[in-house]
């Protein structure tokens, strides 16, 4: 990495800032205008959330950095994160949710009802039924060892390979990474085997769940 | 020592007063000694459904405040012996009684009594609180209609967050030529979803919509599908094994009678 980079991820509400540890404050005041300039018509209107990462700031720089932010475009939250936290922090990750071939799952034994959401950094199986009303968010994978009639984002820190799978996939919306997709308005015949859902280019695509013809 | 049964659906409208007066009174036809009592402080029903408006003198505040002894407030039954109404409160609201004082007027209550239903208010707020924290059991009234479905769900949830599990279901004003027609839900669709025992399915009778306005329990009236399907109600809350009335056939005495004589269609 070259001295002095910055560079700028999106992340779920906001701004990922990654800046080089000895990065001059001045250079990154002037990095991060330039950012902003270009992408002003995207932040107008809307509160952005900020997270610096890379490199450690004292109290007084912080303070600098929310002051000359606030000036250019309408901020909502800023965080700075020390590289050791971070560091801490991206092993917990690694050592969590690796992708969703492996990691830590949450299993649900029973009915999630109307108005229960179910929230896992990982996967998330439920052997129950996913009723109307209820909500399941998985950083992973989501399966449904019932039937799934409610709502199910799975990838929401962004995955887009995660699948949700359920033995009748009858949900009232389906998320996957960030593409939200509802069922259809008019009666169609439901299926009674299993299916998964899985995303492929842009679309959400919901077949039969056939064991051994796994090609998502 | 009697039981505690709270009688709840989330929803509005959908029969819990109706419910809770006709299993009270069925109740008592047996032989129990039975006490309702009206959750639904501010917007009390079931002293009208029972037609005992005008005999009230104490109610639920009284007691809890203790202006009164419980006593001096239980109304007992014009009609039913072992039949007694504690009334809720009409000029005061839900936010008037504590969870903690509903759990000692329940403690009270069921040393005297064989049964104790509670007639919940609608909704998943304060009165809710109050209605579940004293009751041992549950009894869920949905009518086969989606958005009843879906807070009777909902319900079902919060019950077992009260440590009330396994809640047992009541389906009111089911229409058999509508579920035939596939108009409505019919009893498994509920089922499927919900995912609780069924305590019984009570059809829609107009005998309800009279019995309600004049003020006396359905179940007087022993002729009616509605009163004889909640006499069955009460019997299971005794134990007895009696299968849900098949609805399903809206055969009439002449076809039955044909049957009989080896003349029918079947």
């Amino acid at each position: 990495m070259k001295e002095n980079s910055i560079f700028f991820k999106g992340i779920l509400g906001g701004l990922q800032v990654h800046v080089d540890p000895h990065m001059d404050l001045d250079i990154l005041k002037e990095k991060l205008k330039e950012k902003l300039d270009a992408s002003r018509k995207f932040f107008q209107d809307t509160y952005v959330n900020l997270v610096f990462t890379g490199r450690d700031f004292e109290e007084k720089e912080k303070q600098d950095i929310r002051d000359f932010v606030a000036q250019q475009i309408n901020i909502g939250k800023v965080d700075f994160y020390n590289p050791v936290e971070k560091a801490a922090d991206e092993e917990k990750k690694e050592k969590f949710i690796c992708g969703t071939d492996e990691g830590m799952t949450k299993f649900y034994k029973g009915t999630v009802r109307n108005g229960q959401r179910i929230d896992y950094e990982g996967n998330i199986i439920v052997m129950g039924d996913v009723n109307p009303g209820a909500e399941i968010v998985a950083a992973g994978n989501i399966i449904v060892l019932g039937s799934l009639r409610g709502m199910a984002h799975a990838g929401v820190n962004g995955d887009m390979e995660a699948v949700v799978i359920a033995l009748r996939l009858q949900p009232t919306q389906l998320r996957i990474g960030n593409i939200i997709t509802r069922s259809p308005e008019d009666e169609v015949e439901k299926p009674d085997y299993p299916e998964i859902a899985y995303i492929k280019g842009d679309n959400l695509f919901i077949e039969p769940y056939i064991p051994g013809k796994i090609k998502y | 020592m009697g039981e505690v049964y709270v009688i709840t659906s989330g929803k509005g409208g959908v029969g819990k007063t109706t419910t809770t007066a006709n299993i009270g009174a069925a109740l008592a036809m047996e032989g129990k000694k039975v006490v309702l009592l009206d959750a639904d402080i501010g917007l009390r029903n079931l002293d009208v459904v029972l037609g005992l408006e005008n005999r009230i003198v104490y109610d639920l505040i009284d007691v809890t405040e203790g202006t009164c002894r419980l006593k001096q407030a239980l109304v007992r039954d014009k009609r039913f012996d072992g039949l007694y109404l504690l009334p809720a409160a009409q000029t005061r609201d839900k936010t008037a009684v504590s969870p903690e004082q509903m759990q000692d007027l329940c403690k009270e209550l069921r040393e005297q009594f064989d049964y104790v239903l509670i007639d919940c208010p609608a909704g998943i707020e304060q009165g809710f609180k109050n209605a579940v924290a004293g009751a041992d059991k549950a009894i869920v009234v949905t009518i086969p209609e989606v958005s009843a479905v879906r807070d009777a769900d909902r319900i079902i949830g919060l019950l077992a967050s009260n440590d009330l599990p396994y809640p047992q279901l009541i389906i009111n004003r089911l229409r058999v030529d509508m579920v035939k027609r596939g108009d409505m839900m019919n009893i498994d669709d509920t089922i499927d979803i919900l995912g609780i025992d069924l305590l019984g399915v009570v059809p829609d009778d107009e005998s309800i919509v009279v019995s309600t306005n004049k003020g006396e329990p359905v179940v007087a009236d022993g002729n009616s599908l509605a009163s004889k399907a909640f006499r069955n109600i009460a019997k299971r809350l005794e134990g007895a094994r009696i299968p849900i009335m098949d609805l399903e056939t809206d055969d009439s005495l002449m076809d039955k009678l044909k049957r009989l004589f080896g003349m029918g269609k079947k």
